[in-house]
């Protein structure tokens, strides 16, 4: 099992190294056709997806329209029914099982999740821990960091989010948006390839929404690779470097934010955005 | 002042007796609800059923009727059961059922059926979204259970363990009638033997009022402290 | 012949014949006790525990604090040291053997019964409190707004708002009184327990005994809780259909829903 992962391990560091030269074209996550049903309920029906080296691709459409179901399934927090998985160029296996289809093997899961970070709408911040405790846990213990070394990192992490004086604080004692950039600084604590982000700034009160937009936008300018899932179109259309608009369940149309949102061709597309 | 007619050493011992039971006690009912809980969650249907029966059962019935069921049934049962090997076999051998290990049995079964609702309720408490963004970090099954799931649930379950624990402090005042030497047997003796009733059952009420009072400001400090994460609303 | 059988059936054999008409006949004794002192213990503990509560919550700290130290000390301490009090320490009271009050405390009836009752309210007051102080603001507002005076408020709106809500714990605490009444059998009451007792003395067969009385108590608890499901579904209608489809799930499992709240 271990074993397993340490050539992955390699296989994503040699990976790496080669493709250095080759920055434009480095594949960090593709999926292939996901789908995905809800009971009989189709609700992806082969989507797909290839993100590069500081791609920003944001997901738009209306709600019901399986953007969050399919963010999800890039990390396996929903099992696709169908379609393939690629992180770092390594295939994630899958087997039928009597529950319909898993994953071939949960270390291998594991290790593309630590690899795939995620913010999430309500932010789920571990309501037990401090923040400080929030963002070490999983370095720790996850990647085996030393402690040192992995609160020297979260505080650096904090400073950057603007919660240096907040790192003692339990998630309830802080504001949405506060919590938002704690779980921002939390993902990044991970060093991840790929950043999702499911809605980041739906729950929150609108004057707390600039604060968590900045943060995010500071990742664009350091080259993170990132997904997106927002209501925020005019954020969207300055950040993203490709815009895919889904409905029910289909990437409707795909393209530069200045195609779609300049010249938006299929009239669902025009539609909707005319709505915003 | 207190008069207790040389019986102070043996209530005392009493109460080491009661203090030991409860305790005990507590340890094995936290292990039938864990059980009764994870059985209960399980999905599995046969699982399920058989959780529900005991939970139903045992919270039917009277403790004292179950005390009473387990000890001397228990040891009707033993009794048989060595009469039997000895006409099969013509291997002799006696069993006396400890009233002390079928009290701390008897008590644990009986408390684990709440502290099963009690588990269920807390795990079913853990919001979804903890969990997942623990596997979305790339957490194993275990560690998710062992630094996420497990404490969540504990502040959840801490209400609800302290107000069993009361209970089951109380409860063990019954182990007196099935012929244990706890505090409330050497109290029973000493009013008949005395003719004061009055003195022995009112000093060990008031060493049981100090336990649960005792035990209650015990529980307050815990939540407080497994509560860290819930107190105090946001401010910004 | 006991070499030749399984253990069961010897054991079976052996008790085959404790249930014969004048054993039953002790049993049903026995439940008819265990129900007179519950519900007139449960009915005393109701009728003393509606003022009670209100005490409980009165604002004058005259008031308000012997109600709390007597709930404290009553959900403190284990039943049978009130029940052992009530009826070794009436007996034991001099001069009591020789005056007029003999007949009915030489009875270990009404000693139990006070001794229940005592306990009941204790809890019972809790849990009407309970549910008064939980009564939503804006409720007693609207009935202030509408030129409500503080009995009317208490009798038409906090009144019936906090029997609704009292109603699953009151359930709960019926079925514990059932319960906790099994030890009137410590003080010579010849109850379901009693009964089960006797019969073991009798016939040596403990496992039957009290199996049979185990089996009684759970009839007993099962229809109460029938009964206080009705009425919860009465007086909450609006739980009516969460109810059914819960109720279809769990069966009895989660009906009793917990012990009571410790002091």
């Amino acid at each position: 099992m271990i074993k397993i992962i340490e050539t992955l391990g390699v296989a994503n560091k040699s990976l790496a190294s080669e493709s250095r030269d080759s920055v434009e074209s480095e594949t960090l996550l593709k999926a292939t056709k996901i789908e995905k049903n809800f009971g009989n309920t189709p609700v992806l029906k082969g989507i797909s997806l290839t993100a590069n080296r500081g791609d920003i691709i944001t997901l738009i459409g209306s709600s019901g329209s399986g953007k969050s179901t399919f963010l999800r399934c890039l990390n396996l927090l929903e099992q696709p029914d169908g379609g393939e998985l690629e992180v770092h160029g390594q295939k994630i296996g899958f087997k039928n099982t009597r529950h319909g289809r898993a994953p071939e093997n949960d270390r291998h899961v594991q290790w593309m999740r630590s690899r795939v970070a995620m913010v999430f709408q309500n932010f789920n911040l571990w309501a037990h821990m401090t923040l400080l405790e929030n963002i070490v846990e999983a370095p720790i213990h996850v990647l085996g960091v030393s402690k040192s070394k992995a609160y020297e990192h979260a505080h650096s992490l904090l400073e950057r989010v603007g919660l240096a004086e907040r790192s003692e604080h339990y998630p309830s004692q802080l504001s949405g948006g506060q919590q938002q950039r704690g779980a921002i600084a939390r993902a990044l604590a991970m060093n991840p390839d790929v950043m999702l982000f499911d809605e980041p700034t739906s729950a929150l009160d609108p004057e707390l929404v600039g604060d968590v937009l900045r943060v995010i936008r500071s990742l664009k300018e350091e080259g993170r690779t990132m997904i997106l899932v927002t209501h925020e179109m005019q954020f969207a259309e300055d950040v993203s470097t490709k815009i895919m608009y889904l409905n029910q369940g289909k990437v409707e149309e795909v393209g530069t934010p200045s195609q779609i949102f300049g010249h938006p061709s299929s009239a669902r597309l025009r539609q909707f955005l005319s709505t915003r | 002042m207190l008069n207790l007619h040389g019986y102070g050493m043996r209530l005392f011992e009493g109460a080491l007796v009661t203090i030991e039971l409860a305790v005990l006690s507590l340890v094995i009912a936290v292990l039938f609800g864990l059980m009764t809980a994870s059985a209960k969650l399980s999905g599995n249907r046969m699982l399920h059923l058989l959780a529900t029966l005991y939970t139903t059962l045992i919270r039917g019935v009277p403790d004292l009727v179950l005390m009473m069921l387990f000890f001397f049934g228990g040891q009707t049962l033993v009794n048989s059961l060595s009469d039997a090997v000895y006409a099969r076999f013509g291997v002799d051998f006696f069993i006396n059922i400890n009233p002390f290990v079928a009290g701390v049995l008897t008590i644990g079964l009986i408390f684990g059926a709440y502290m099963g609702e009690t588990f269920r309720g807390a795990i079913q408490s853990v919001e979804k979204g903890q969990v997942e963004a623990a596997a979305a970090c790339g957490m194993s099954r275990s560690l998710i259970f062992r630094r996420v799931k497990f404490p969540l649930m504990m502040s959840h379950a801490l209400p609800g363990l302290s107000n069993n624990w009361q209970v089951l402090l109380k409860t063990t005042a019954l182990v007196s009638i099935i012929g244990l030497s706890d505090m409330v047997r050497v109290a029973t003796q000493a009013s008949k033997a005395t003719f004061e009733p009055f003195t022995f059952m009112l000093f060990v009420g008031a060493v049981y009022l100090i336990l649960t009072s005792f035990s209650e400001w015990i529980f307050k400090r815990l939540r407080l402290k497994y509560h860290a994460g819930y107190v105090g609303a946001a401010n910004d | 012949m006991t070499d030749l059988l399984p253990v069961e059936v010897t054991v079976w054999l052996m008790n085959r014949d404790i249930f014969t008409p004048a054993t039953l006949e002790v049993y049903w004794v026995g439940v008819k006790a265990t129900l007179k002192l519950v519900s007139l213990s449960l009915l005393f503990g109701f009728i003393i525990s509606l003022p009670l509560s209100f005490a409980r919550a009165s604002s004058n700290s005259f008031i308000r604090v012997p109600v709390k130290i007597y709930t404290y000390i009553f959900r403190g301490t284990p039943l049978i040291i009130q029940l052992y009090l009530m009826y070794y320490g009436v007996v034991f009271i001099d001069d009591v053997k020789d005056s007029w009050m003999w007949p009915l405390v030489k009875d270990p009836f009404l000693p139990a019964l006070v001794a229940f009752t005592l306990n009941t309210v204790a809890y019972t007051t809790e849990i009407f409190h309970g549910a008064i102080a939980n009564t939503p603001r804006g409720e007693v507002e609207a009935a202030r707004a509408y030129g409500m005076n503080t009995f009317l408020l208490y009798r038409r709106i906090i009144f019936p708002s906090a029997f609704r809500r009292a109603l699953p714990s009151y359930g709960n605490e019926v079925i514990l009184t059932l319960h906790a009444s099994a030890i009137a059998s410590t003080v010579t009451i010849m109850d379901i327990t009693g009964a089960a007792q006797f019969v073991y003395s009798r016939f040596y067969a403990p496992f039957s005994a009290f199996t049979f009385a185990a089996v009684l108590y759970l009839v007993i608890t099962l229809v109460l809780l029938y009964i206080i499901r009705k009425l919860e579904s009465r007086f909450n209608p609006q739980l009516r259909e969460v109810r059914k489809s819960r109720r279809k799930m769990m069966f009895f499992g989660n009906a009793i829903q917990e012990k009571r709240p410790g002091a």
